[in-house]
């Protein structure tokens, strides 16, 4: 049966970056990815940094919160296949480029 | 005097302050998650009576094979008391042990407030059903019903907290390029909203209005209440559980306590101005949930939405044959019923989170249905409550790869085992709590046991919950025909042990059977069988009796059906839909209108010639008496049951079957694809729209369906004909 992946983003205590949490989720074909926002300002998961690739995972970006928001949460995507490339896919914030993550489709 | 002020006058003084607070669950210590740990603080202040509940513990229940029985709470001096929460969290899906395989779920906890110790679950951290609710004819059901489900689900709240201009959930598949869902789906009868919560009371006669079995309200999460908060929701609701109590519940906003109110706007509009929307945080003006209940409450209606905190309080009608003229007209059926989530573009999802429980509603008077079989049993009788489940994190319709159906668990549990001694008799008490399976209920005698061994014997007792009359319990019948439960149906059997072997429900395959039974130990000499004369047998309430032709007011055909949306969008999953009389269900109408105090007589037809499936119907508040079935895959001529007729409130509707050339059919015919005849299936139903007015809800009981639009809108409207006009 397909499952719920969730992934995280984090501001880290005294750096200016948030990270993915887990940094390499590994999923199933099939399974439902998805991200929650628990930082403060807001992030976009993407395929890559390119402007064409923004809206290619999902549609908006993910609002930040403030202390006394529940935290945000995407919709989800899904991979119908290992991609060709490899299992591995690495993904970035298409709003802070810095911001890395990736995915391993078995 | 209106009713704010009767309540200010009969608030019964709080307990002392400074009560002491229960530790926080130890999941909430544990999980990793931010904002669970944000909650930390919060829940570790929460007044006892909201937090009573000790933590989920362990996964003693994926290696114990024995059938663990489900914490109950249980009625007190005709009070059912309860604080029901529905929160998320990490379980064990049998037969899954390691904790990295634990599904993220919604579940309900709960206890009871005026007895502590009655709590559920009880330090086991494994999927299953919510606490068992036990309760006698008469109660008043007084329920604090909470939702604090984290934010940790993808899709899962109403009207744009996703970020999305549409309201259905959304899946893309990035491989493709292309969308999973909801592609032809469209809003409202699509998969929405699943962190909105609601309880049916499936089952039950009992007003669908108000605070009673409203199953039309959307209780929005709210985890960031105070102390402050949540004690004056519990001042609130003790005031209005106590009108319950004197058949005051509320029938308007402004019946409710002043503070829940303005809790409710205040909470209300912190969701319209803070939920997450296209990127940014707050809701357009269309969307916003509080300016939709003000425009409800400036026209007298009771409110669709509330955050975090609902009081449900209702009674359980007791029939009174001496005063027909002034009581109920039907009275509860007392028996096995059940309550679950039932917010429409959620139910599946939230049922295969595994969201219902077993409601018990008995009659320990000495002719009623528990107190005789006790006394027959001379309180012998064991009882086993079985809550048939199926779990999943997400929906097939939502994966791009589509996927099997969910093996079937019984109370959180995959095929335990039930032991009983040769000769004993138990009384099982069985919930199809499942999303979409019909389950089987023959006993299978394991192989390379002894030959021509003795079989299991059983005599069914109810259906749905309400009792067989003695003439169906002592039909020759009883006891010798396969039982195959629909999705919400409801069987209570007394099972008797034969003198040995080792059984198998469900199936004769051990890795697909539901439960195990094992027959070890002393035998009862002789055994203890089955009541044989209509002496010992409970007496049928009054109420119970045939529904005459000659009442029946209006008589309704009722069509459920499918089709396939033209030039559908790639992927065809969602190209087949589901409607009843050609529609899906639509916001704002009312399909059917009946008078209080009516019978009638419906047909209901299965036209769905694509997928020829046995659609489940249902119908709440009221149940009815099958009084003909044609199902013509098995038989010629429909069947009629003229006397004592069975009553169900959940029938599977025979599916059509194609025509050959020349073949009658006593039933209608619609063409299919192809132009291929089809005969349809129906059954015929009476039922008396008594004792309740107000708006609920018929639908198909295979909950996609449901939550895809095959649902109408009904409502029962008070008897205003003028006297006469000429």
């Amino acid at each position: 049966m397909a499952r719920n992946r969730m992934i995280s983003i984090n501001d880290q205590p005294g750096q200016t970056l948030a990270s993915f949490h887990p940094p390499n989720e590994v999923v199933k074909v099939g399974d439902l990815i998805f991200w929650v926002n628990n930082s403060n300002v807001a992030h976009w998961p993407a395929p890559s940094a390119k402007p064409e690739d923004q809206t290619k995972w999902l549609p908006y970006q993910i609002p930040g919160r403030t202390a006394d928001q529940e935290p945000a949460a995407s919709q989800s995507i899904s991979f119908d296949a290992v991609p060709k490339t490899g299992p591995k896919v690495d993904y970035v914030c298409s709003l802070h480029p810095e911001e890395k993550g990736s995915i391993t489709v078995t | 005097m209106d009713t704010t002020t009767r309540i200010a006058r009969t608030i019964v003084p709080q307990r002392a302050a400074g009560r002491l607070l229960t530790p926080c669950p130890r999941r909430r210590l544990l999980s990793p998650w931010p904002a669970v740990t944000a909650a930390i603080a919060l829940c570790a202040l929460l007044p006892s009576s909201l937090l009573a509940v000790d933590p989920p513990g362990n996964a003693s229940c994926v290696t114990q094979q024995q059938l663990q029985d489900v914490g109950v709470i249980e009625s007190k001096d005709h009070k059912l008391q309860a604080v029901i929460r529905v929160v998320s969290g990490p379980r064990y899906l049998p037969p899954q042990t390691d904790p990295k395989d634990r599904l993220t779920l919604r579940y309900y906890e709960g206890y009871n407030p005026a007895a502590p110790s009655q709590k559920w679950p009880n330090n086991w951290d494994c999927v299953g059903p919510g606490p068992t609710l036990r309760a006698q004819i008469g109660d008043v059901v007084q329920i604090t019903f909470l939702n604090q489900i984290s934010p940790e689900f993808a899709n899962s709240i109403d009207s744009g907290h996703r970020g999305s201009p549409e309201e259905c959930d959304q899946v893309k598949n990035v491989s493709s390029g292309k969308d999973v869902y909801p592609v032809n789906d469209k809003y409202p009868n699509c998969f929405h909203g699943s962190s909105s919560a609601n309880i049916h009371f499936h089952g039950t006669h009992v007003t669908p209005s108000t605070t009673g079995d409203n199953i039309l309200i959307a209780l929005q999460p709210n985890s960031r209440m105070t102390e402050g908060d949540l004690k004056e929701v519990d001042r609130a609701f003790k005031r209005i559980f106590e009108h319950c109590e004197l058949r005051e519940e509320p029938k308007k906003w402004a019946d409710l306590p002043e503070t829940y109110r303005e809790l409710q706007r205040k909470w209300l509009n912190n969701y319209d101005n803070n939920a997450s929307y296209q990127g940014g945080r707050g809701l357009p003006r269309a969307l916003r949930v509080w300016p939709k209940d003000e425009a409800a409450i400036h026209l007298g209606l009771w409110p669709q939405y509330f955050s975090g905190a609902y009081p449900y309080c209702f009674q359980i009608p007791e029939y009174a044959a001496d005063k027909e003229d002034t009581n109920v007209k039907m009275g509860q059926a007392p028996g096995t019923h059940w309550y679950h989530s039932h917010k429409h573009g959620s139910t599946s999802l939230n049922l295969f989170n595994g969201l219902g429980g077993a409601f018990i509603i008995a009659d320990d008077s000495p002719t009623g249905y528990d107190g005789k079989l006790k006394a027959f049993y001379t309180g012998k009788l064991e009882q086993k409550i079985l809550v048939l489940q199926q779990i999943s994190e997400v929906l097939n319709l939502m994966t791009p790869q589509g996927g099997g159906s969910p093996r079937v668990l019984v109370n959180g549990q995959l095929a335990p085992t039930i032991t009983m001694r040769p000769g004993q008799v138990q009384l099982w008490r069985i919930v199809n709590a499942t999303v979409q399976k019909s389950v089987n209920l023959t006993l299978n005698r394991v192989k390379d046991e002894v030959r021509n061994p003795p079989a299991v014997a059983y005599r069914q007792t109810a259906q749905d919950g309400v009792q067989f009359s003695w003439k169906n319990f002592s039909d020759p019948q009883n006891g010798t025909t396969t039982l195959t439960m629909a999705p919400a149906n409801r069987v209570d059997l007394l099972v008797q042990a034969p003198a040995s072997g080792t059984f198998l429900l469900g199936s004769t395959d051990p890795n697909q059977a539901v439960l195990k039974l094992v027959v070890s130990g002393d035998p009862y000499d002789p055994p203890m069988g089955f009541p044989t004369a209509a002496a010992d047998y409970p007496v049928l309430p009054p109420f119970l009796k045939d529904i005459d032709p000659a009442e029946i007011r209006q008589r309704r055909e009722i069509t459920y059906g499918s089709f396939t949306v033209p030039n559908a969008t790639q992927p065809l999953l969602t190209q087949l839909q589901f409607t009843i009389d050609g529609k899906q269900f639509e916001d704002h109408k009312i399909n059917q209108v009946m008078e209080l105090g009516t019978s009638e007589e419906w047909t209901v037809y299965n036209a769905d010639t694509i997928q020829r499936i046995a659609h489940p119907f249902h119908i709440h508040v009221n149940p009815f008496q099958i009084v003909e079935v044609f199902d013509p895959s098995k038989a010629l001529q429909p069947r009629k049951f003229l006397e004592e007729a069975v009553w169900w409130d959940t029938f599977a509707i025979p599916p059509p079957v194609a025509l050959l050339p020349g073949q009658s059919c006593p039933s209608k015919v619609v063409e299919g694809a192809n132009k291929t005849s089809f005969c349809l299936g129906y059954f015929k139903m009476r039922t008396r729209f008594v004792d309740f007015t107000g708006q609920y809800v018929q639908h198909c009981h295979i909950l996609a369906h449901e939550d895809r639009g095959m649902m109408q809108l009904l409502e029962v409207v008070p008897d205003r004909t003028p006297l006469g006009h000429h």
